[in-house]
């Protein structure tokens, strides 16, 4: 037992080293063990790829010793040592909160550096990126060193990762979403912009990701709040808008964009996904209630392309003047917008689909009818 | 995610099928595993290639990744394995297309005797990178169009795919040319399934 843990001690020692020392540590695995060899180091390290793997025989020895020992040095001063067997601990397995919890004590103590700290929850979620904790605790430590000394390309490139390796990682997305509000949209002037071309890139290539249709919807959805400040390419391109329009101006021209370039983009290339149907229904619902929302009418201009939309626009949008009132059924319905969104739902559904779009066009019709009150 | 992982060629005879050129992407996965799950794709596509009649096409889902499969008549074969994201229709276009091109600079009475490293086929990983947007396939009318004539049967799992009898895990425990790291990660990949188990 005392070789054991002899043994144990070394390892714990050396993977606590790698994690101190290797400033652009990046990834840990558990390698599931070949031999029964147990006279060969259990670390692989390749300092190049800044990757470092431990192999399974002894993860659950590890484990079990660490376990012991955080309980037995938790009420003692050397917070160093109770810190390595917290690494080591929580790198093998992310999920106990216990751990975490010890870890914020020693946090709010002072007694960690948050830089390393952010490090090495980095390197659990390498290995379990659905791990809430890790994220939780990402959050605790830009509260503690300040929003604004977040460096969100780090954060940035941490949830590309994450979310590129495993899909539907809500847990990802969710601190993404943290991130757009609490830094993004506070520090940054292009945030909006930007997180538009971002959500679109992602949602092109992962098209049955609901988790992705989501955050897009969430960043539209902010455009209530946040006008569009900085016009770059992109937000010239979707919204083709000058400095004179108002934010509920900009989610129109931004659905309007979604429904005729975004979409049939979609449906064209992956046929077949549900996620796709439902990001549409997100879209005509929300168009439909701004309609609702939109104050004065203004029946005589009859253009309705994706680039003539400005001008009717601006001429069937403008500001409320006491807050939100709804326009009357009868008086929504005749505007220029809503008939040609009608138009656009109709000719779209008169489209030829195959297979599983079958089914779901069928769906569609029927939520258009019975949600949106839209018969086409 | 829309992916395109491995695209392979194969030379199918009786005695079974022969890698002939291969491309792979594993950039995406952790750097510790990149060895094996690339063997393990290489395996599982010679084990398909194995299985599919001659002149003709099959899907195969296993887990979140699909495996399109082409044997053409003279014993070519072609393997795309992607995600299930990735458009099948594009996927068969692209076999199409790489077995052409892979038969114009190789004649078929060459291909018994060619051996894998001896093979100029930089091509593959052209297309590999390429055609990870699908959309690049929209110039290819012309295939697509005869693929609309073509049956394609779909699997939903590699079992169905094997002979009577045949399990994977055999096949796996038994293969040759799977190294044991490879069948430790096999393994361990069947096994865990949540977040919170280890080893």
């Amino acid at each position: 037992m005392d070789c054991d843990n002899e043994m144990l001690e070394k390892i714990l020692k050396k993977v606590n080293g790698v994690v101190k020392e290797d400033n652009e540590i990046r990834e840990f695995t558990l390698i599931p063990s070949v031999g029964k060899d147990r006279n060969v180091s259990p670390i692989n390290y390749v300092w190049e790829e800044h990757a470092l793997g431990l192999e399974t025989w002894c993860a659950g020895l590890l484990f079990g010793y660490a376990q012991k020992q955080i309980f037995k040095w938790r009420c003692r001063k050397d917070h160093d040592t109770l810190n390595d067997y917290l690494v080591i601990a929580l790198l093998i397995n992310p999920e106990v909160r216990t751990f975490w919890n010890i870890k914020r004590e020693l946090l709010d103590g002072n007694l960690l550096d948050c830089s390393t700290e952010l490090r090495f929850s980095r390197l659990v979620l390498s290995w379990k990126p659905k791990s809430y904790e890790a994220y939780s605790y990402r959050i605790a430590i830009f509260k503690k060193i300040g929003h604004a000394k977040m460096d969100f390309r780090e954060e940035s490139d941490l949830l590309d990762s994450v979310t590129r390796n495993t899909p539907n990682n809500y847990h990802a997305w969710n601190h993404r979403i943290w991130c757009f509000e609490n830094y993004m949209l506070v520090y940054e002037t292009d945030a909006l912009s930007r997180e538009l071309r971002f959500s679109e890139d992602w949602i092109k290539t992962h098209v049955s990701e609901h988790t992705g249709f989501h955050y897009r919807q969430h960043v539209i959805d902010s455009l209530k709040g946040h006008k569009l400040k900085e016009i770059d390419e992109y937000s010239k391109l979707v919204l083709n808008c000058d400095s004179g329009c108002t934010a509920q101006h900009q989610i129109l021209y931004l659905l309007i964009y979604e429904l005729h370039k975004v979409l049939p983009d979609l449906h064209h290339h992956f046929p077949g996904h549900e996620s796709i149907w439902y990001h549409r229904k997100y879209v005509v619902h929300t168009m439909h209630a701004h309609l609702c929302q939109i104050h004065s009418v203004d029946r005589d201009i009859p253009q309705f392309e994706f680039n003539g939309a400005a001008k009717l626009l601006d001429g069937v949008a403008r500001s409320c003047r006491n807050g939100v009132r709804c326009l009357k059924e009868e008086q929504m319905q005749s505007t220029n917008l809503y008939k040609r969104l009608v138009l656009n739902e109709r000719e779209f559904l008169d489209g030829d689909f195959k297979d599983e779009d079958v089914r779901l066009s069928r769906n569609y019709r029927m939520w258009l009818r019975c949600i949106v009150g839209i018969i086409v | 995610m829309v992916k395109i992982f491995a695209l392979s060629v194969l030379h199918k005879t009786d005695a079974g099928a022969v890698w002939l050129k291969s491309a792979y992407d594993v950039q995406s996965f952790s750097y510790f595993q990149r060895g094996s799950i690339q063997e393990f794709m290489g395996f599982v596509s010679k084990t398909i290639v194995e299985r599919t009649q001659a002149a003709s096409r099959q899907s195969v889902k296993e887990g979140e990744y699909l495996c399109h499969v082409y044997v053409r008549g003279d014993g070519l074969a072609g393997v795309v394995i992607c995600d299930q994201e990735y458009p099948s229709r594009v996927a068969h276009t692209l076999i199409t297309k790489f077995l052409d091109e892979f038969a114009a600079k190789y004649q078929p009475h060459s291909w018994p005797n060619l051996q894998e490293k001896d093979i100029e086929f930089n091509q593959l990983n052209v297309y590999l990178a390429k055609y990870q947007n699908p959309r690049e396939a929209d110039a290819l009318t012309k295939i697509q169009e005869d693929l609309d004539e073509t049956k394609i049967i779909l699997h939903n799992t590699i079992e169905a795919v094997l002979e009577r009898g045949e399990k994977l895990d055999d096949l796996v425990t038994k293969s040759e040319g799977l190294s044991l790291h490879a069948k430790g990660f096999y393994k361990t990949a069947r096994k865990t399934n949540s977040c919170c188990t280890f080893g």
